[in-house]
């Protein structure tokens, strides 16, 4: 499980870049960037959070009984589900984090999880950029 | 009983909307719980290639997350933050 | 407009509200509506990622190859939500329709079909994340065939995505270029004219769910084609144009439902129709419940379709046998589709029921009612379609015995057709023979 674990902390380790990264050009951009940044940080942590117990959840199943492990992972799911409405409610609420932000963080997991799983395969490329195709 | 204003028509028809939202949220429950089943599955025939069926599961997974929260989080604009309240 | 019925008392509170609290409450419940469509990528992509488990648990070496497929197939099947989240998106912080001219309750009803038939994105969640697990799965059986199963995936994926596109296309001109208002609005003949237009509007987001079929049964084939592909590489063009064939006929009741939809907005036969306006408006609702319908039919034929695509990678040499078995199936399984279609035009063009004596209430009741009874259509159009998959299935394996395995086969369809006809008479009694006007 340590591949796996490390892959984790890789993907989230990834997201703090990007997250930083944002942060930066929206301190630039935005006038007000407080409450965008405030959302940014917020939204990514929470994230990542997720991703984390995602992570736990579905190590744990893979060991349970197949029936077990489906009811397991739908069950922490729903709580997952009620945590992120709780943080975009506190989100909505406070006037000093802004939505947009918060939900930006929430997708970056997403994000890039799909950037560094897709465009990581050279051979994929190689072999579109070569054109060479068996009959 | 005092007459409805139509401030709080609004509020009710978004009240009734968020709940319409919300469905959408057990679809992500059905699918990773069909994943993890797979995945407990795949790791009782293959214990030795756990970590793999692990990082994959994941990856699905948290893909299937996310697309359960564009409802709620349209169910907690119109809840909380009713940008139609401004239009009246 | 008199108060006739509690509808029409509603109706009558309904419009003493200002206008623009009026659409505005409709564009908040539409908002809603739309976003049910986030069940169909959720289970979707649930199942590419049980799938893509699997796969590695099957051949963990290819692990990386098979969860890249995984991800592109999901990432695909992420568009339907993302239209759902568009369209809900737009009527909340965008809404067109609160400035627009009009009669405010056709501008509502329009909102609130512009929602209803974003949930037809259902269909196409699903389909295209099964075609991801499918692709995923036969990149671990196959990993050296990954760029032919990934073509041929996002292929099945792109046809799958249409009758979402349609929905997408109903709800924007619902919003946007709504040809409903332009009818002129004058005087009290009008009001009725409104009540019929609203009707309309609703039953045009309705009919178009039916493609939640078209979705999933294409997805199905996309992902049989894909696993096909791997088992068989020589055959790519065979069981590619096979996958097609069979998704276009999936594609029919999708298509159908769309024409009955751009009737009702763009020539709508009910406003010129003579006859009290309840009766009219209820029968535009029926008519689009019968098309609804069509989602079984699609279903099955895209299952058969998937199986035909998985018949040539069995067996090449009898593809001219299994492609034959599965489109006469698929043409019996359309069944459920046309007599769906033909009370939905009954109802829209030579509707009985205005030139009945009876009470407007019943005869109304009796309109939704008709449409509803066909919705039974769904079960012989998946019973009928999984009976040609099979049957393709069977003649693959045994092209020899292809005669008496088509003779099963149409039997046992002509049985699971009875349910259909059960309801198509129902449907027809209420419309033509209707009983419970002279029990008042």
């Amino acid at each position: 499980m340590q591949e796996v674990k490390k892959m984790t902390i890789r993907t989230i380790a990834i997201s703090v870049l990007i997250a930083i990264s944002t942060i930066l050009i929206a301190y630039f951009i935005f006038d007000d960037s407080k409450p965008i940044i405030m959302g940014i940080i917020f939204g990514s942590v929470l994230g990542m959070l997720n991703f984390y117990d995602l992570f736990l959840t579905l190590s744990k199943a893979s060991i349970m009984n197949p029936g077990k492990a489906r009811n397991f992972a739908a069950s922490k799911y729903i709580l997952r589900y009620l945590f992120v409405g709780i943080v975009i409610f506190v989100s909505i609420k406070a006037d000093y984090i802004n939505v947009v932000g918060t939900i930006f963080g929430l997708f970056l997991i997403k994000f890039v999880i799909i950037a560094t799983n897709l465009f990581n395969d050279r051979s994929f490329f190689m072999k579109i950029i070569k054109r060479k195709e068996e009959k | 009983m005092e007459p409805i204003t139509g401030r709080a028509l609004v509020l009710a028809a978004s009240a009734i909307g968020a709940g319409l939202a919300m469905i959408a949220g057990i679809g992500p429950g059905i699918g990773q719980g069909y994943a993890a089943g797979k995945g407990a599955e795949g790791v009782g025939r293959q214990p030795e290639a756990q970590g793999d069926i692990v990082r994959t599961m994941l990856l699905g997974a948290a893909v299937a997350e996310t697309t359960g929260i564009y409802g709620l989080i349209i169910a907690l604009i119109l809840l909380f933050a009713n940008p139609l309240l401004g239009l009246l | 407009m008199e108060a006739t019925n509690f509808i029409m008392t509603f109706l009558e509170w309904l419009m003493k509200f200002d206008r623009r609290a009026l659409i505005l409450s409709a564009s908040a419940i539409a908002a809603g509506l739309a976003m049910i469509a986030g069940i169909g990528p959720g289970v979707g992509q649930g199942y590419a990622a049980g799938k893509g488990a699997e796969a590695v648990s099957t051949n963990p070496i290819s692990s990386k190859q098979s969860t890249m497929v995984m991800l592109l197939g999901a990432a695909v099947a992420e568009t339907s939500g993302i239209l759902a989240l568009v369209v809900a998106l737009i009527l909340l912080f965008g809404n067109p329709l609160v400035n627009t001219e009009g009669s405010a309750l056709v501008i509502m009803a329009s909102a609130i079909g512009a929602g209803i038939s974003m949930i037809a994105g259902v269909g196409p969640g699903i389909g295209q994340g099964y075609a991801a697990g499918k692709g995923a799965q036969a990149v671990s059986e196959n990993p050296e065939l990954q760029p032919s199963i990934i073509r041929t995936m996002f292929l099945g994926q792109a046809v799958a995505q249409t009758t979402g596109i349609y929905a997408l296309i109903v709800s924007l001109v619902l919003l946007f270029a709504n040809p409903l208002l332009g009818f002129s609005v004058l005087g009290g003949v009008a009001t009725e004219k409104a009540f019929i237009l609203s009707a309309s509007a609703i039953a045009a987001g309705l009919a178009v769910i039916a493609g939640i079929g078209p979705g999933i049964g294409q997805g199905y084939a996309a992902g049989k084609g894909a696993q096909g592909v791997g088992e068989r590489l020589n055959s790519q063009g065979d069981i590619v144009r096979t996958m097609l064939l069979g998704a276009a006929i999936s594609e029919t009741s999708g298509i159908l439902a769309l024409v009955i939809s751009l009737i009702l907005l763009y020539g709508n036969p009910l406003i010129t129709l003579s006859g009290n306006y309840f009766i009219l408006s209820a029968s535009a609702i029926g008519a689009a419940f019968a098309m609804i319908a069509g989602i079984g039919p699609s279903i099955g034929q895209g299952y058969a379709a998937g199986k035909a695509a998985e018949s040539v990678s069995i067996n090449p040499k009898a593809i001219r046998q299994s492609t034959m078995v599965m489109l006469l199936g698929a043409a019996i399984a359309e069944t459920s589709t046309i007599l769906s279609l033909v009370v939905a035009l009954i109802l829209l063009y030579s509707n009985p029921l205005v030139s009945i004596d009876g009470a407007i209430i019943i005869l109304s009741a009796s309109a939704i009612g008709a449409g509803l009874a066909m919705i039974a259509g769904i079960g012989p159009g998946i019973g009928q379609g999984y009976a040609a998959g099979k049957g393709t299935e069977a003649v693959a394996k045994r092209p020899q015995f292809q005669a008496i395995i088509m003779r099963t086969m149409f039997l046992g369809q002509a049985v699971a057709q009875t349910t259909g006809i059960y309801a198509l008479i129902i449907a027809l009694v209420l419309m033509f023979a209707n009983p419970l006007i002279s029990l008042l």
